[in-house]
């Protein structure tokens, strides 16, 4: 899991430069999640490792054990990370505090309760390799398994032309993933009124009789390939017209190598677009985007 | 130093400098959103208008600066039970319907002997499509069959539905057919 998404943050950070900080910060996370979470723990929701902190060993998924564990052994290393790899801004105001109480502060992300951007990346980015609590009942577009919101929404790749791949949305609280309409809001529920933006030409081509195709115009959508000059093949993004909120979304029909999870932190353009069009996404992700 | 959680401060206003709330530095996203073209299609649901299967679509449209709607592209809707995303050749062609340079947008006819097509009027193909009908019905009209059996029918005319019919249209079209005497009628179902 964190081979694959090393690989490809490695490849997007040298295929868009204006993504190379945030990317560059991912990498070094990735190698904390995966020190961390050498046994895919987020995956199993097994026991709390073993860490030398606290009473913790054993301890059911979701308890306070696991937020002890996470605050004495993850919390650390992420802030060592974003001090070496973040942002100037970020990396000063992480690097020149301690741990404090880090278990308070992952139990207040969990509780849901109002954190200010730097609180809420280091909660994000330590909770990334704690199992969350379940809670099978939750709204639709809601998270099926903890409740989250969803963070992206992606298409999976189809070996036929002439099928649709399902769309699939994508926790911001947790690893999970599921099935969703592809033609319905995730945050409202509307359906009638869905806007995918995407690239088109710059400069259109000119029509073709002998082929008897009207000149293209206009974003390339649907099974469309991308624009050929497109800077982001593989992304678009999804906004609903009633709440005007919007998601990005990966196509693996157009790019299987993708992985929606890094590919949706190199969309900050996108997200700059959608920005000035008025919509906000439905959650900001870890980078706070 | 320890902090309680509450002393993690956020951040100063950097976004008034071109950061993010995390500090990143936009001003190269900024510049890659000024040449990015992104443009939007809303989202409909359709149906393909060829076989009784009723497979579902959805429909990229927008509206051009002529202020008319324009359609985009079309997909099979992976929602649907009936097709889940699928689309068969002639269904993921049918956009062409609504974009294609060739289509015709009005009647064309070739009179007979005639080596090339002329445009007419919806009134004179109408009037000659009826004319057409009578006199192949008038031609081919059988009263009686072999044994003698009166069957009055007409045998040199089929009829072929839409498959998309609905059922007062399928009705309307068959009864219509039946008082012409047809007997081959088809549904474009099953073609």
């Amino acid at each position: 899991m964190y081979g694959q998404e090393r690989a490809r943050a490695l490849e997007l950070r040298e295929r868009y430069p204006h993504a190379r900080e945030v990317l560059g910060l991912y990498l070094a996370l990735v190698d904390v999640w995966e020190s961390a979470d050498p046994g895919g723990v987020r995956a199993d929701g097994g026991s709390v490792p073993s860490s030398g902190a606290g009473e913790g060993r054993g301890a059911a998924p979701g308890g306070n054990a696991w937020l002890e564990w996470a605050a004495a052994v993850v919390l650390p290393r992420v802030m060592a990370a974003t001090a070496a790899h973040g942002p100037r801004p970020l990396a000063e105001a992480v690097g020149g505090v301690g741990a404090g109480d880090g278990a308070g502060l992952l139990a207040a992300w969990v509780a849901g309760e109002e954190l200010t951007p730097v609180e809420r990346f280091l909660a994000r980015a330590t909770m990334r390799v704690v199992p969350v609590e379940r809670r099978p009942e939750s709204a639709a577009g809601r998270c099926p398994a903890c409740g989250g919101p969803p963070q992206l929404s992606y298409r999976l790749a189809s070996e036929d032309p002439l099928v649709s791949g399902r769309r699939m949305l994508a926790c911001a609280a947790c690893p999970h993933e599921w099935s969703f309409s592809a033609t319905t809001c995730p945050n409202c529920g509307e359906s009638g009124k869905r806007t995918v933006h995407a690239e088109a030409h710059a400069n259109p081509p000119a029509a073709s009789p002998e082929a008897g195709s009207a000149s293209r115009t206009g974003p390339y959508v649907g099974r469309h390939g991308p624009v050929p000059e497109a800077m982001f093949p593989q992304l678009r993004a999804e906004s609903c017209e009633s709440c005007h909120r919007y998601l990005i979304d990966v196509d693996l029909g157009r790019d299987p190598g993708a992985v929606p999870r890094v590919d949706e932190l190199a969309a900050v353009p996108v997200d700059l677009y959608m920005a000035e069009q008025g919509h906000t996404k439905i959650t900001a992700n870890l980078m706070g985007f | 130093m320890e902090v309680s959680r509450r002393r993690f401060l956020s951040i100063g206003p950097v976004g008034v400098l071109g950061g993010s709330a995390l500090g990143f530095d936009l001003t190269e996203s900024i510049n890659v959103k000024q040449r990015l073209r992104i443009e939007g299609a809303t989202l409909a649901h359709s149906l393909c208008p060829y076989c009784a299967v009723g497979c579902s679509i959805i429909a990229y449209t927008r509206k051009a600066a002529n202020g008319r709607t324009e359609l985009l592209q079309i997909e099979g809707d992976p929602d649907s039970p009936v097709n889940e995303g699928t689309l068969c050749p002639k269904g993921a062609t049918s956009l062409q319907l609504a974009v294609s340079r060739r289509r015709v947008p009005q009647p064309l006819y070739r009179a007979p002997g005639a080596a090339g097509w002329t445009k007419v009027s919806w009134e004179f193909m109408l009037d000659r499509l009826a004319r057409n009908i009578k006199a192949s019905r008038d031609a081919t009209f059988v009263t009686q069959d072999a044994e003698g059996n009166v069957v009055n029918r007409c045998e040199g005319i089929a009829f072929a539905g839409g498959a998309a019919f609905s059922s007062e249209e399928g009705y309307l079209a068959t009864k219509l057919m039946r008082g012409l005497g047809l007997v081959h009628l088809e549904q474009q179902a099953r073609v």
